[in-house]
């Protein structure tokens, strides 16, 4: 799309209402973060955020959320594809039941989740055969964020992939295409945009979830503390400042990241001229 | 490398979309398939090309039976009217593509492969455009494109499904006439499906026109448009004013408004006989004053068309079922500069070419 004058009135307004909203609900907060963490001088700042129980706490968020985000990612695609493509009994119960997670409070679901996975619940006990421990590790918080994190995958790609024109496949077809390379080199690269966005809002999502995580994680130090935890923590003892810092280098943290996704979505556009 | 169908039928729920069809192309040939949405054409396309299958009946492609074969093995290329390129590939790698997925043993070496793109699109004109993306092109390049991707695993058979539907009248123009050139350079046997009569005319050389599921008539565009097999025919191919009367004497009676004509060899059939009289706009000629027994009418409407003047007139002193309540008239420039016509005056119909149809059957075409 050029860039052209707009035929349509209201421009102002619109531009108006758009800068004042964001201004209100995210740019003030954000600057009244920044502002706050300035009440601390730079070497405070540097003791906070290189802390070794801060550090750590932000391995395990980064690295779960991660992780979390990947599983979804190829999960949410598989579960998108069914639904879309195969005609199933209770398609709509199961379409329905994704969005749960949105809609489920967070503390709720965290601890279902810590009762089902401990070693002497359901799912736990049945790990704890195999030797592996969920609840209360790292990898609680994984299965947590896999929770609260599926529903962004499934949302993005399910309307791409409706919108696939079946067309594609059959022209794929008529050319000598087996399905596997069907898949891989006609209906999979369209989705990727779709993708790249489930994963960076499932990763967005995991990286400050609080509720869900806190029951299941087991919150020890150096090993399965999340940051938001700690933010809470520094908040009870009143170190405002300190809570902050830590707040600002997340949020540094995260618009890295999504920066990072943005800049490969842009790229895959451009390589297949809709830009 | 002949097409045949034999007595296919396919139905979609509780709709019928062909009935009992059978169809012969012979080699090299270029036929339309053609009829309103919904007769079937795109349906029996897409069984001779293996991507819908049949509930009875056989396809022969090149005296195989490949009813039940995969459109994977029919060796047939395929053309879609919303061109169904894939987006996130440039047009060398869209053409490239029924290539680089042979398998390995049949695989041609990667020059090979950018030869033969090249020479495709060549062929299409577009070589230009290799680097593109499909966003980029224009609706008449990418079908071009389209094409020449199909073309690239030279296939025995090209099925093109309303190929120029989605496209400008200009540009459709273009194609039409580059579709025919090219199918005389590589007399591919092709089979395209379109609903504009004026397109199968121009394009193929035999037409099959299509109703309702079933095949009204097969034939050349001379034979479908002079010589229509049923009604629905002759009013689908080209304009026609319909005239239900009964014979009475030498006229056909609409109720109390004769048109002196008879069908050839209608000797022996009795007064009263029910008959429609299908007539093309320019098959009527006007006349100021006249000797014969002619029916009046009045001029209503003169439009000027360029190379013709299109005249609707009002029949007179007629109150009719069976009549059209104006006839369409297509008189060429000359006729109607010497006739000096206004609108309100008073003319003489005469019919100079007839469909007849005898109680909606075929019965006989001729002069008067």
């Amino acid at each position: 799309m050029k860039r052209s004058f707009s035929i349509l009135p209201g421009f102002r307004l619109a531009s108006g209402i758009t800068l004042f909203y964001l201004s209100l609900l995210v740019l003030i907060p954000l600057c009244a973060l920044v502002w706050k963490t300035t009440e601390l001088s730079l070497d405070e700042l540097v003791a906070t955020l290189t802390n070794s129980r801060v550090l750590a706490s932000f391995r395990v968020s980064i690295l779960t959320a991660l992780a979390a985000a990947l599983i979804n990612l190829f999960l949410g695609f598989v579960i998108a594809w069914v639904l879309v493509r195969y005609p199933m009994p209770f398609k709509r119960l199961f379409d329905a039941v994704i969005d749960l997670p949105f809609a489920l409070p967070t503390a709720v679901a965290g601890i279902v989740l810590a009762a089902l996975y401990a070693p002497d619940g359901w799912i736990g006990s049945f790990f704890t055969e195999l030797g592996i421990r969920i609840a209360y590790t790292p990898l609680g918080i994984v299965v947590a964020l896999m929770f609260i994190g599926l529903p962004f995958v499934v949302r993005t790609v399910e309307p791409v992939l409706q919108d696939l024109d079946s067309q594609l496949e059959e022209a794929a077809q008529s050319l000598g295409a087996s399905p596997w390379t069907i898949f891989r080199r006609v209906l999979f690269p369209p989705l990727i945009p779709a993708l790249l966005t489930g994963f960076a809002l499932a990763f967005a999502r995991g990286l400050g979830e609080y509720g869900s995580v806190i029951f299941i994680a087991g919150n020890m130090p150096m090993v399965s503390e999340i940051v938001p935890l700690l933010i809470i923590t520094k908040l009870e003892q009143y170190d405002y400042a300190g809570a902050t810092a830590i707040g600002l280098m997340m949020l540094v943290v995260a618009f890295i990241m999504l920066l990072v996704i943005n800049m490969l979505q842009a790229w895959t556009r451009k390589r297949t001229g809709k830009l | 490398m002949s097409i045949e169908v034999r007595n296919i039928t396919k139905a979609f729920d509780d709709f019928k979309a062909l009935d009992n069809v059978s169809l012969n192309v012979d080699d090299g040939e270029l036929v339309a398939l053609l009829g309103p949405s919904g007769c079937g054409k795109t349906t029996l396309l897409r069984m001779i090309a293996g991507l819908d299958f049949v509930d009875e009946g056989e396809v022969w492609l090149n005296g195989e039976n490949v009813t039940g074969k995969h459109i994977k093995q029919r060796g047939v290329g395929f053309v879609f009217q919303h061109y169904a390129l894939f987006g996130h590939m440039t047009v060398f790698e869209n053409v490239a593509f029924g290539l680089r997925v042979l398998k390995r043993n049949e695989r041609p070496s990667e020059d090979q492969i950018r030869k033969r793109v090249h020479e495709l699109l060549d062929l299409v004109q577009l070589d230009w455009l290799s680097k593109r993306f499909p966003a980029q092109l224009s609706g008449g390049q990418r079908q071009r494109v389209a094409l020449a991707r199909a073309l690239a695993v030279e296939p025995k058979f090209l099925l093109l499904d309303e190929p120029f539907g989605a496209l400008d009248a200009n540009v459709r123009k273009e194609l039409r006439r580059w579709l025919r050139r090219l199918h005389d350079e590589l007399h591919v046997t092709s089979i395209f499906v379109t609903h504009d009569q004026e397109e199968a005319m121009e394009v193929a050389s035999r037409i099959v026109v299509m109703d309702k599921g079933r095949i009204e008539q097969v034939g050349t565009p001379e034979a479908v448009y002079d010589r229509p097999a049923s009604p629905f025919v002759s009013s689908f191919i080209g304009n026609v004013n319909v005239f239900h009367g009964r014979l009475q004497g030498g006229s056909l009676d609409t109720g109390g408004w004769q048109l002196p004509i008879r069908p050839p060899g209608s000797d022996d059939v009795g007064d009263d006989t029910p008959y429609a009289a299908y007539i093309r706009p320019h098959d009527f000629e006007l006349l100021k004053s006249t000797e014969e027994k002619l029916p009046e009418c009045r001029v209503k409407f003169i439009q000027p068309m360029g190379s013709v003047y299109r005249l609707e007139v009002v029949p007179e002193h007629a109150a009719s079922d069976g009549l059209p309540e104006v006839i369409d008239v297509e008189l060429p420039r000359r006729d109607f500069r010497a006739l000096n016509l206004s609108v309100g005056e008073r003319v003489y119909l005469r019919a100079t070419e007839t469909h007849w149809f005898e109680a909606g059957q075929p019965a006989v075409t001729g002069p008067r």
